[in-house]
Parts: C-alpha cells; sequence; structure tokens
C-alpha cells in the first residue's frame, strides 16, 4: 500500500502532464532553440567525420569478398539507391537463401536505439558482424575474410593508412560502422519545416502530419528518425500474429534476445525516414505498399480504421521526411 | 675487507635494490589520473542514474515529445557501465571482491533498470494514444441521442481518468463494473461497434496502467543510487587504504633509497681502493716484464695483444706501431712479416707464424731466424684466463757456439791428425776417423778403454811418468810415442797431450792429438846420415883444398924458384927462345902460385877465421886501398869513399871483399877514361848496404849469376888477367857475415856492386850453409 500511494502522487504529475500538454499549444517553443518543439527532430550533421576510414568503410560496404562465395556485399541488400534497403520481402543470402526478416534501410541508422528489428546488437560496430556471419545471409567468417582481403595490396595498404597495421575483423566492423554512422539525410523538407521555413511543407504534407500526429503514430515514430528509438509489441491491440497465422521464431522479436514473455512480439520501432522508398513493409514484408502498412498500423497498434483521404495525406507526409544523402568530403 | 663481510656487502645491496623495485611499484597503485577518471565514471553514473529516474518521471507524465534525449542518456550511461568493467580503470577483478561484489550488484540492478526503462516507454506510448483516443471515440459515441448510454460512457471516462491518476483496487473494481454493464447494454448498428472500441481501448488502458504501475513499482524500488554509493565507498576505502599504503611504502622506498646511496659510496669506495691495488700490481707486473731478460708478450683469450715488454718490442722492431694492447697477434705477425723482420726459407713455413692456440698445441718451444741474423726460441703457455704468455728467447750465442762447435768438430773429424779424448781416468771418450785409420781400431773397439793397449813396450814408462805428471798439473805434453796397431804392426807418434778444462780451471776431460811421425823418423835418419856424410866429404874436401893450395905452393915454388934462377944464370947463353919458354914457365909459376894463394883464401873464409870483432869499415877500405896501390896509381883511378859504418866482423876478410871489387872496378875499365870509383854505404832497415860502383865496361845482365861461380871467367886471359875465384870469394864472405851481394850493371854502362852487412849478427856455420841465392834482390830503397 505504500507503495501504491507513493505512485499516487507520481501518477497525479503525470495526468495533470497530459491535460496540460493538451491544452497548451504545441507551437510553444523553447527561448533557446530555433526547432519546433515536435516529436519528430531534424536530423543533423554532427557526426564526427574521419575520411579515410570511412572511405575504406564504403569500400568494404561494397566489398564481395564479405561473402562467403563472393557474390554479396552489405550493399546488396543495403542498396543506397533504394533507400538502403532492397525491396524485397525478405532478403536472398548466399546460395539463395531467404532470410527470415525484411532487409531495414541503412540510412540513419546511427540514431536507433539497438540494430537489428529485435535489437540484439547495442551498437553498428556490433552490428557489422551479424550479417557475415548468419549463414542465411553472407555466410563468412573474419578469418575467411582476411584471408581474402590480405591477397590485396590496394587493401592491405588502405589499412595500414588507417590503422597503421594488417587487417583485422575488428578493424573491418569499426570502419565499416563508420561508414554507416555517416550514411544521414539531412536537410528534407520537413526538416526545412521544423527548422522555421513554414513554406517547405504543402498543406496536404502539413495535413498529414497533423494526422500523424493525432492519430497517435508520433507517440511510437518520434524523435529525428521519426521511430528507431524505442522498442514495441506488433499488435498492442489487436492480435496481430493471430490473424495474420503462421508464426516464426522471427515473429517472436525481442523475446528472442531478452527471454521475457513480455517482450514477445516487441521489435523495434523502425524509422521512417525513408520508409516511402523502402517498401514492402514490417519485419515479415507482408505490406506490400505505404498505404497497406499504415492501415495495418492503425489497426493493430492504435486500434483504429483510418478514412483513405487521411491516408494519402500521412502518406504525402511521411514523403517529406526523405532527405538527402551526401557522401563525406575528404 | 674480509670475504665475509664483502658478500654480506652485496647481499645487503640485492635486499635493498629488490625492496627498492617493489617498494616503486607498490607507489604505483596510486595512479592519480585513473582515480580520478574512475571518479569521474562513478559520479557521472550517479548523475545519469538520477536523470534517468527524472526522466522516467517525465515518460509516465507524457511531457516527453520524444525519447531522443532519454535514448542518449541510456547510450551514455551503458557506455559508461561498460568503461567502468573496462581495462582502463582497473576495478572489477583488480582490487578486492567488496568491490567486484558492489559492482556486479550495480550493473545486475541497472540493466534490469533499463530494460524496465523501455517496457515503461512502450506502455507509456500505449497509454498516451489510449488517453488520447477514449474521450475523442466518447465524444463520438456521445454525440449520439441515447442519454442513459450517454451517462455511462462518461462515468466509465471519468473512473477511468481517475484510475488512471490514482490507481487502487477500489477503483478499479468500480471501472470493472461499469465496463461489465456498458458490456451488457444492448445497442446496435455503428453504436454497438464504437462502445465496442471504447471498452477494448479502456480494458487495454486499464491493463497498461497495472502493468506500468508494477514496472514503476519495481523501478523504483531498484537501489540503484545506493548501489552505486556502495561501490563509491567500497572503491574509496579501498583507495585510502592504498593511498596510506602507498605513503608507507614511499616512506620505504626513501629508506630503502638512503641505504643504496650509502652502500653504493662505501661499494665506490672500495671500488676505488680495488682498483687502486690493480693499478699497483699492474704497473708490478709490467715492471716485472719489463725487467725480463727474454722478450715477453700476453695475449688474450682472442689472441689480441695485452701486453709486451721492451725486448718484445725489439724483437718485433719492425712491426713496432702495432704492438699497441688489442692488436690481433695475426696483424702483429702480417705486418712483420711483411715488413721482413723474419727470414722465411721458400718452401719451409715456421711453426711461429700459426695461430698462438696452434702452437700451444704443438707442445714444444719455436725455433725462430730473424732477418737480422738472431735465433729466437718461442714457447707459449696458457694462462689460467685462457689467454697466451709468449716468451722469446734470443738464443743467438746459444747458436753461433752450435756452429762454431760443428764447425771444429768437422775439423776434429777431418783432422789428419789423431785425436783422443779421455775421462780423467783416462778412458777413452771420443776418438776421431784418423784414429781408426792409424791404429785399426773402430771407435767400437776402443771407447770407454784405456789406451795403454796401443803401448808397443818401447816407450819408457818414466815417459809415460812424466806425461800424466804434466797433464795432472794441468799443463801441456809434448812428447813421442812408439805405439802398436792392431795388427801389430808399430808406428811413431808425436803426441800433445793436455788437459781440457772449465773456465773455473777444473780438468774434465785430457785430450791428445797425435802426428804419425814414423815417416819422418825414417826419413830423418837418412837425413842425419847424409849430413854426417857431407860433413865428412865437406871437411876432407876442405882439407884437401888446404892442402893443395898450401902444400903444393913449396913445390910450385921451387919451379918457379929454379927456373929463375936458371934465366940469371944462363942470361945470354940460351937463346931467345929458350929465354921465352922460362918466360913462360916463370909466368906459369906465377899465376900457379896467385891461384893456389887465392883459392886458399877462398878456403880460408871458413877454415881460416877469426872471431868476429868491432870493425872500422873505412879502415878494412883504406887497408885494401893500400894494397892497391900501385894499380891505382897505373890507372889513374880516382876513389871517392862516403861515410863508411863500423859493423860487427872480420877485419881481414872485410878488407879482402872491398879490395876484391875496387880491384875489378879498376881492371874492367874502359880504354879510354880513368876509371872512378864511388864507395858508400846507406843504413837500410837492419842492415847496411854498401855501394861500390864503377865507369867501367859493365856486365851483361845475363851473366849475372855466372860471375858469383868460382873460376868462372867471362873474358879471355889475355883480355884481362885473373883466377875467376875473386867475386866467389866476395860472395862466400858477405854470405858469411850474413848479407847478401848483388849488383846493378847494362853493358858499358859500369856496374854496381852492392853487399849488405847485419848491424848486429853472429857468423853463420859454414858447415850448415847453403849457397846462398843469387838471384837479384829487390832493390834497397
Amino acid at each position: 500500500m505504500e507503495r501504491v500511494r507513493g505512485y499516487f502522487s507520481r501518477a497525479a504529475v503525470s495526468v495533470l502532464g497530459v491535460v496540460v500538454g493538451s491544452l497548451v499549444s504545441v507551437a510553444v517553443s523553447h527561448a533557446h532553440s530555433h526547432v519546433r518543439v515536435e516529436p519528430i527532430q531534424p536530423i543533423l550533421r554532427n557526426q564526427s567525420s574521419d575520411y579515410q576510414k570511412i572511405k575504406l568503410g564504403e569500400m568494404l560496404f561494397r566489398d564481395t569478398r564479405l561473402s562467403g562465395d563472393d557474390t554479396l556485399s552489405c550493399a546488396s541488400c543495403h542498396d543506397l539507391n533504394k533507400g538502403g534497403a532492397d525491396g524485397q520481402p525478405m532478403s536472398t543470402g548466399i546460395n539463395g537463401a531467404v532470410g527470415s526478416v525484411n532487409a531495414p534501410t541503412v540510412f540513419n541508422t546511427a540514431f536507433n536505439i539497438g540494430q537489428f528489428w529485435d535489437g540484439r546488437s547495442s551498437d553498428l560496430v556490433e552490428q557489422v558482424a551479424g550479417p557475415v556471419h548468419n549463414p542465411m545471409e553472407m555466410g563468412s567468417n573474419w578469418p575467411e575474410v582476411i584471408a581474402k582481403l590480405s591477397k590485396d595490396g590496394e587493401m592491405i595498404r588502405a589499412f595500414r593508412r588507417v590503422y597503421g597495421g594488417e587487417i583485422t575483423g575488428a578493424r573491418i566492423q569499426d570502419s565499416i560502422s563508420a561508414f554507416e554512422a555517416n550514411l544521414l539525410t539531412p536537410n528534407s523538407r520537413f526538416d526545412k519545416f521544423l527548422q522555421g521555413e513554414e513554406n517547405a511543407l504543402s498543406g496536404d504534407e502539413r495535413k498529414g502530419y497533423q494526422l500523424f500526429k493525432s492519430y497517435g503514430c508520433a507517440a511510437c515514430h518520434q524523435g529525428a528518425n521519426v521511430g528507431g528509438n524505442m522498442y514495441q509489441k506488433m499488435g498492442t491491440v489487436r492480435d496481430y500474429f493471430a490473424d495474420r497465422g503462421d508464426t516464426t521464431d522471427a515473429d517472436l522479436g525481442r523475446y528472442n534476445v531478452t527471454g521475457d514473455e513480455e517482450d514477445r512480439h516487441v521489435f523495434k520501432v523502425p524509422s521512417l525516414r525513408m520508409v516511402v522508398l523502402t517498401a514492402p513493409y514490417f519485419h515479415d514484408g507482408s505490406a506490400v505498399t505505404i498505404e497497406e502498412a499504415i492501415e495495418t498500423m492503425a489497426k493493430y497498434q492504435l486500434g483504429r480504421s483510418l478514412p483513405k483521404e487521411d491516408v494519402q495525406l500521412i502518406v504525402a507526409f511521411l514523403k517529406s521526411l526523405v532527405g538527402v544523402y551526401r557522401p563525406v568530403a575528404p | 675487507m674480509t670475504q665475509g663481510r664483502r658478500s654480506l656487502l652485496l647481499y645487503g645491496l640485492l635486499l635493498a635494490t629488490g625492496t627498492l623495485v617493489v617498494v616503486f611499484f607498490m607507489t604505483w597503485t596510486t595512479d592519480f589520473d585513473r582515480h580520478n577518471k574512475t571518479v569521474n565514471v562513478l559520479l557521472e553514473i550517479k548523475q545519469l542514474d538520477t536523470e534517468l529516474d527524472r526522466d522516467i518521471l517525465r515518460v509516465t507524465s507524457y511531457s516527453l515529445t520524444h525519447y531522443d534525449t532519454l535514448v542518449s542518456t541510456v547510450n551514455r550511461l551503458k557506455k559508461l557501465n561498460k568503461e567502468l568493467i573496462g581495462p582502463d580503470l582497473q576495478l572489477r577483478g583488480a582490487i578486492n571482491s567488496e568491490v567486484d561484489l558492489a559492482m556486479s550488484e550495480y550493473l545486475k540492478t541497472v540493466e534490469l533498470k533499463l530494460s524496465l526503462l523501455e517496457h515503461v516507454k512502450s506502455k507509456a506510448a500505449v497509454l498516451r494514444n489510449t488517453l488520447q483516443y477514449l474521450p475523442k471515440v466518447i465524444e463520438e459515441f456521445t454525440s449520439a441521442k441515447d442519454r442513459t448510454g450517454n451517462r455511462l460512457v462518461r462515468r466509465m471516462l471519468n473512473e477511468l481518468l481517475a484510475y488512471n491518476i490514482f490507481p487502487s483496487v477500489q477503483r478499479k473494481e468500480r471501472i470493472q463494473t461499469s465496463i461489465q454493464g456498458l458490456a451488457a447494454w444492448k445497442v446496435e448498428g455503428r453504436e454497438a461497434r464504437v462502445l465496442e472500441n471504447i471498452l477494448l481501448h479502456a480494458d487495454i488502458n486499464i491493463r497498461t496502467v497495472d502493468e506500468m504501475s508494477e514496472k514503476m513499482d519495481r523501478y523504483f524500488s531498484l537501489p540503484s543510487s545506493h548501489l552505486i554509493d556502495a561501490l563509491y565507498a567500497s572503491y574509496r576505502k579501498y583507495y585510502s587504504s592504498a593511498a596510506r599504503k602507498a605513503n608507507q611504502f614511499s616512506l620505504l622506498l626513501l629508506i630503502a633509497s638512503l641505504i643504496l646511496i650509502v652502500a653504493l659510496g662505501y661499494t665506490m669506495d672500495h671500488l676505488r681502493q680495488a682498483r687502486a691495488r690493480a693499478v699497483t700490481t699492474g704497473k708490478q707486473l709490467r715492471d716485472a716484464v719489463e725487467s725480463l731478460a727474454e722478450a715477453f708478450a700476453l695475449f688474450d683469450a682472442d689472441e689480441n695483444l695485452v701486453l709486451c715488454n721492451g725486448k718484445y718490442k725489439e724483437f718485433l722492431s719492425r712491426a713496432q706501431d702495432s704492438l699497441k694492447p688489442g692488436t690481433p697477434f695475426v696483424e702483429i705477425i702480417d705486418e712483420s712479416r711483411q715488413r721482413g723482420q723474419f727470414r722465411e726459407r721458400i718452401g719451409t713455413r715456421s711453426p711461429f707464424f700459426l695461430s698462438l692456440k696452434e702452437r700451444r698445441e704443438l707442445g714444444e718451444p719455436t725455433l725462430l731466424e730473424m732477418a737480422n741474423g738472431c735465433w729466437y726460441l718461442v714457447s707459449d703457455n696458457l694462462t689460467s684466463d685462457g689467454g697466451t704468455a709468449t716468451v722469446c728467447m734470443d738464443i743467438t750465442n746459444l747458436k753461433v757456439a752450435e756452429e762454431e762447435l760443428r764447425k771444429l768438430s768437422q775439423a776434429v773429424k777431418q783432422s789428419p791428425a789423431t785425436v783422443i779424448i779421455t775421462d780423467l781416468n783416462g778412458n777413452i771418450e771420443y776418438v776421431n776417423p784418423r784414429f781408426e785409420e792409424t791404429t785399426g781400431y773402430t771407435a767400437g773397439d776402443v771407447l770407454g778403454r784405456n789406451p795403454r793397449f796401443l803401448k808397443s813396450g818401447h816407450t819408457s814408462d818414466d815417459q809415460y811418468e812424466e806425461l800424466w805428471a804434466t797433464i795432472t798439473r794441468g799443463k801441456e805434453w809434448r812428447g813421442e810415442f812408439c805405439n802398436k796397431t792392431k795388427q801389430g804392426g808399430f808406428y811413431w807418434e808425436q803426441a800433445s797431450v793436455s788437459p781440457i778444462k772449465t773456465d773455473e780451471g777444473q780438468i774434465t776431460h785430457y785430450l791428445a792429438v797425435k802426428e804419425d811421425i814414423t815417416l819422418r823418423k825414417a826419413y830423418e835418419a837418412d837425413l842425419r846420415r847424409s849430413v854426417t856424410k857431407l860433413r865428412h866429404s865437406n871437411a876432407e874436401l876442405e882439407r884437401f883444398a888446404y892442402v893443395a893450395s898450401h902444400d903444393l905452393q913449396e913445390p910450385l915454388r921451387t919451379v918457379a924458384s929454379y927456373v929463375q934462377l936458371l934465366e940469371r944464370k944462363y942470361k945470354g947463353k940460351l937463346d931467345a927462345e929458350a929465354h921465352e919458354y922460362i918466360t913462360f914457365a916463370v909466368d906459369g909459376a906465377k899465376r900457379m902460385s896467385q891461384l893456389l894463394k887465392d883459392l886458399l883464401s877462398y878456403s880460408r873464409v871458413s877454415t881460416g877465421r877469426k872471431v868476429f870483432t868491432e870493425v872500422d869499415t873505412e879502415e878494412a877500405l883504406n887497408a885494401a886501398l893500400g894494397n892497391l896501390g900501385n894499380a891505382i896509381v897505373e890507372s889513374d883511378a880516382q876513389i871517392n869513399v862516403g861515410l863508411l859504418p863500423q859493423v860487427k866482423g872480420d877485419a881481414v876478410q872485410l878488407s879482402q871483399l872491398f879490395q876484391n871489387l875496387v880491384c875489378n872496378a879498376i881492371k874492367y875499365r874502359k880504354a879510354e877514361c880513368s876509371p872512378v870509383v864511388d864507395v858508400s854505404a846507406e843504413k837500410s832497415d837492419e842492415d847496411w848496404v854498401f855501394k861500390v860502383k864503377d865507369n867501367g865496361i859493365g856486365i851483361d845482365p845475363n851473366h849475372f849469376d855466372r860471375i858469383f861461380t868460382i873460376f868462372q871467367r867471362l873474358h879471355l886471359q889475355e883480355e884481362y888477367e885473373g883466377t875467376g875465384i875473386g867475386l866467389a870469394l866476395c860472395e862466400r864472405i858477405v854470405w858469411r857475415h850474413g848479407g847478401r851481394i848483388w849488383l846493378e850493371s847494362e853493358p858499358g854502362e859500369g856496374c854496381t856492386f852492392y853487399f849488405s852487412l847485419p848491424e848486429e849478427w853472429t857468423e853463420r856455420d859454414m858447415d850448415d850453409d847453403h849457397m846462398p841465392e843469387r838471384t837479384r834482390p829487390t832493390a834497397p830503397d
């Protein structure tokens, strides 16, 4: 009872906060910032850049020798021209193996709370090793990769230049992750809007954004990456997997990482920054179009159904989120 | 300082050094940078923990519009947690179990806390949406006309909001009652669907509130802040004790350093003394080496020169420049060789040019010949430290002596004389080959034996006694032996037997050198016999000459007297022819008489001699000139006399000598002019050289020999009268006086007779004499 009473005071504050928050205009801005107080934040290019290392990372990112049969590179499934993904429901690994989840975009991943759908890697460095070692993906290992790369004089020189030494697994991970950390898409029209350019968005887009917030999408899809900074259960309101059927191990989501019953079907909330470019959607690639994905989300996460025109307005808003990737200059 | 004290000091030093090192590392535990970093990390963790507690309240109060800041806080905390267990801070597993325990407690808790935070984030999002949506959908529902339904729904919403603010069991029961009431309420069509949606969201809301409140309870029950404090406290505890220890160790460090400094000073003083001793010892060694009579050099184990003395520098004088400590032996030798220090014979290589090690292994000294003819004996000895001590002894004298000995030995071997060497007992130690030839005994036969086996019995015992008496006194004995050969034949030997003495006069051996004189003995005997015979016949002959010349004079005088008497008595009675005959007979008798006179004086030179006295040669000349008075006057001769000396001799004979020479000078004068005779004398060395010079007809040098022969004449009796004895007599007289006679002349140029007389002379025994040389002597100066 003590605990319950102690919580009351905190809960009271929180509910009061909701009430006050909904009453006070969201347009109130902080005195020391030009950015609107919005759930979505602009992408600011503030990553430190080591040109040589990033260049090496890009070379490795595009290097098929990182796969067991020299057919696939990181870029095979994370095509920078396709929004950082591959456009397939499930990616195809070496020897035609089909993966268990949809390939997420490689853009803006630096903002994510963790990597992979289930967040099993806490950062990009750790993540790099995953696909390389996964037999369903690149199906290789560091000794094999290093042996192949060590025959390449250019590669040896590049490593010596950047690290002052030989090729190691840790150095490959470091350089690729440095490259990936700089795969950012700033300067979207929406970011310009956030930074005070009222005319950066059309009326529909602005309407779409209002709907995005009022429907509650922004409860999860917020922050600079419009998602990626929290976990959520797939089907908070209705049971998505019961309706879909044929559940797989991958559908268990974060449960596979923590073993916590409460993490069953919990996934990292994906970023919506490049979402209009990366169909199909969801971890199972089941939503073929963006509209379908919005409708599915509304149904299972919000317990609502959206009018078609609202969906179109939201799509219009989502399109304004796409920014521009500029490779790091020397 | 004793050995014990020294080793004690050494152990002390080692101990102090060890302590120093250990203590030094102990003081390292107080790494202030790391400590500061650790404290900073712990403080920042504490701060972030507090921030999280604040942020989770902002999450649950929906005052966070997005989670980016929260995520960065969480990421920062995760990073710090990693640092906490990372190798930089050396906290986990490096300090003590208390810290480890506090840390693992904290990490476990913070992990749980972050996991709860994630769940709260999810729940809050759901709650936020239900709380936003429910009023809207209820608005939509209550816009219908059903008042009861509206009231029920609104009440449910109020109860729900109240429950959200103040969740309690009673409120929950109340709201569940409301929900059940609504669920039982019959509505139709679109409203039914809306109601169902309201109830669904309400249910989710209630469930999520419960779940979140449960999470929040658990979250705030986690004592993460205390655990951080505990970790910090245990770390502080460790650190202050470590710092205290470090201080103590610093003190120890100071003490150990002081001990080391003192010990170092002591050791340095000791080393200084040891060095002084070493220097003294080194000097003594050098002086000792320098004072050696032999060339000496010391090489280390790598055959580099350590030291050498002056004699060694003389020994290798041409490589002086390289004779410095540290120079390899090979280099020194190569340089000496190049500069021609040694006499090297083609085809042979002296062992001296091997390496020192090889030379040592030969095990015997090396003989070396130098270019200057010196000989060295080089011996090498291993020193205790593996080096080589080389001693080079100058054995040139020895070598020369050996050579000398070899030559002498060869001389003895090839000597025509017999050589015997015996020991002090007279036992033979050596005989030369000549001995073997002479005696027929081989060396093997006689070595070790007494030479008395050679006795023939013809040598008297007295002689042997005298021999032994002489040589044992250390004197040389000379004498003759008659000895016997192996074959039994006799032979004569002239022996010289002498003792062989050491420098101190000690007799060590006896040496007999013997010459075989058997043949000589025989010749001597022959000669003696011949001489005796010759003397006899000479005496007879002289006697005959004397008798002939003296006794024949008497009858001749009788013949002459009576022929002259006959002439006087029968003067005028006999015819001219008879007178002429008588004159012939008288002349013949006169000449005969003159001949006999001359002959007599010739023979009297030896037989009628007088004892030599002091003779004034001028008087002798004057006597001669007196005798020649007539001849001088008749021929109108001019006689020039120089200064003449006094000599020892026979005055009559010397007068005779002058008389004959002056007489000849007048007699063989040229027809056209009167004779001029110069007589003079000159001193030459020990002799007086007399000169009788004329201006006469001269003599052909071809006849110089003949003119001194008795009865030899160059001219006819009719031309120049004479007996042919004059010059023979002159020669005989000069010779008797120990001088010589010779002449210089050319035909028509006059002639000069010279004769020499020694100042002091004991007369020659005319018996022993041989006819003197008449060859022309070297002209006196």
